[in-house]
């Protein structure tokens, strides 16, 4: 009973949101702000059915490629860079550089470099993606307790195993919490490039919509998108804990975050 | 002594190696020369760059778009992060929303703010603000909840009033977590003005960029994002030294 207020309680202020946007929609009678009944039945059109095919999975396919190969290439090389001071040192400076440049920014040179097509939106989202788990992966491994490398020493787990089995646990947490963070940039990219450079996917079919007045149709994209964004960011959270504490990791999840 | 030789030089043997197999890519076309421009002609391209009055314009559009979209978020998120960091009741009451909506990438109302605010620099703060504001709620409520128990009896006892409590006790102890939350905000809010710019055709660095893909002009993209890679990291090395200053200010403890 407390529990079903607790959930009563907390979902008071989104009903009473739609609720008023909703009365303020049909009041104003503005044709960029469709009521919300507009919005579900563009939604059911635009996305149930065809849209599928269409826009929904080549977005979705060209999301998972980049994002799986961008966290497998950046844990990767990751782990050279963190394990070899000396790359470290050397690099360093250019990939901090890298980082801290908005993958949107690269967008007009990937542009160029790919022409337009769904080489364009793997390619940036890789990008996007690889150097936030480089640099991450590199620096939990830097900063891997020292006893943990002494305990390891005295049970002489060595070489690939002893990454295998304490540093890279060790290092889970930071991983995954980067893993996760660039997986919200990785959707804003592949929205981003669909809007600029794309006839396919869902930033291409919301951007015709709002560009040919169907603004319940571009309403619906946006609904779309942001239950793309809240649903991938659940779906994370929900793995990414029992991962941890398979690994024997016990934390809090935290804020994701590039240094 | 050969270990601050290698500190210094380490570095400058990376960035030139970089250069080094850009230069050799391009001349050997494994990377095709007509859509990557060699490490010569983009440092040409940027050295006009810099004697244009368009650029600097360009610059100073990106410029004050970003800091006005951080100044509005700051003034709503941190206020906001307090509130929900001191009342437990707003924090579940809110919580619904603010997880539903912190994970949506701003340009999903980019469409909307497109159609409503046009390239105005109203439609880069509005995005802006979407994107940089929930770094600094979130930081921000965290820093003033995990504030010690000890510190808030302490200041009851002395009897302060709600507000001296809240100016004196409370947002001094979450010092360090706003710190954070501004530099992950201003990097955001950054990213997002660079793609209110390049997707929106608002004025700015971004359009420039656009322009020059465009006109078909590799060296001047390829030089105008070595800027906004210089522009990234002016904001990351100032705010990161905030960040560092308040850590050292900030009562021991609180990391």
């Amino acid at each position: 009973m407390a529990r079903l207020r607790r959930i009563g309680f907390e979902l008071v202020l989104p009903l009473l949101l739609i609720a008023v946007y909703q009365w303020w929609a049909s009041g104003a009678d503005d044709p960029y702000f469709p009521p919300v009944q507009e919005i579900a039945s563009a939604f059911r059109e635009m996305w149930i059915g065809d849209g599928i095919t269409q826009h929904i999975v080549p977005s979705l396919w060209n999301l998972a490629r980049g994002y799986v190969a961008g966290v497998g290439g950046g844990v990767a090389a990751g782990i050279v860079i963190g394990r070899v001071p000396t790359l470290w040192r050397a690099f360093s400076p250019a990939i901090s550089f890298v980082l801290t440049l908005p993958p949107v920014a690269l967008l007009p040179l990937f542009i160029v470099a790919f022409g337009i097509g769904s080489a364009l939106q793997v390619g940036i989202i890789v990008f996007a993606v690889f150097f936030t788990l480089l640099v991450n992966t590199a620096v939990a491994l830097r900063d891997v307790d020292p006893t943990l490398h002494d305990m390891a020493a005295a049970f002489r787990i060595r070489g690939v195993r002893r990454l295998g089995t304490v540093l890279l646990p060790a290092a889970a947490p930071q991983i995954l919490a980067a893993s996760r963070s660039s997986l919200s940039v990785a959707l804003l990219v592949m929205v981003v490039s669909e809007l600029v450079g794309a006839s396919r996917g869902i930033g291409a079919a919301t951007l015709v919509a709002q560009q040919s007045f169907q603004y319940p149709e571009m309403w619906a994209g946006m609904v779309l998108l942001a239950i793309l964004g809240y649903t991938l960011n659940r779906l994370f959270t929900m793995c990414e804990r029992p991962l941890l504490r398979r690994l024997g990791v016990a934390t809090e999840a935290g804020e994701g975050s590039t240094p | 002594m050969t270990a601050r030789v290698a500190r210094v030089a380490l570095p400058v043997i990376g960035l030139a190696l970089i250069i080094a197999a850009w230069a050799a890519l391009v001349a050997t076309d494994t990377l095709p020369s007509e859509s990557v421009a060699t490490p010569r002609a983009t440092w040409t391209a940027l050295t006009d760059l810099v004697g244009q009055g368009e650029f600097w314009e360009r610059i100073g559009q990106t410029a004050w778009s970003w800091f006005v979209g951080l100044l509005v978020a700051s003034v709503i998120g941190i206020p906001l992060g307090v509130v929900l960091g001191s009342s437990p009741t707003a924090a579940r009451f809110t919580r619904v929303v603010v997880e539903a909506v912190r994970p949506i990438p701003p340009v999903v109302i980019l469409p909307l703010a497109l159609l409503v605010l046009g390239g105005a620099l109203w439609f880069k703060v509005s995005l802006i603000v979407q994107g940089a504001l929930w770094p600094l709620v979130v930081q921000t409520s965290y820093g003033v909840r995990s504030i010690d128990p000890v510190v808030l009896e302490t200041a009851a006892s002395f009897r302060l009033d709600p507000v001296r409590r809240l100016f004196l006790v409370r947002i001094p102890a979450a010092s360090v977590q706003i710190a954070t939350g501004l530099r992950l905000a201003a990097a955001t809010a950054f990213a997002v003005c660079l793609v209110s710019e390049i997707v929106g055709g608002a004025k700015g660095l971004g359009a420039g960029l656009i322009s020059a893909q465009i006109s078909g002009d590799i060296a001047g993209v390829m030089a105008l994002t070595v800027v906004a890679g210089m522009f990234g990291m002016v904001i990351a090395f100032v705010f990161g030294r905030l960040e560092r200053r308040v850590l050292r200010w900030a009562p021991a403890g609180k990391a």
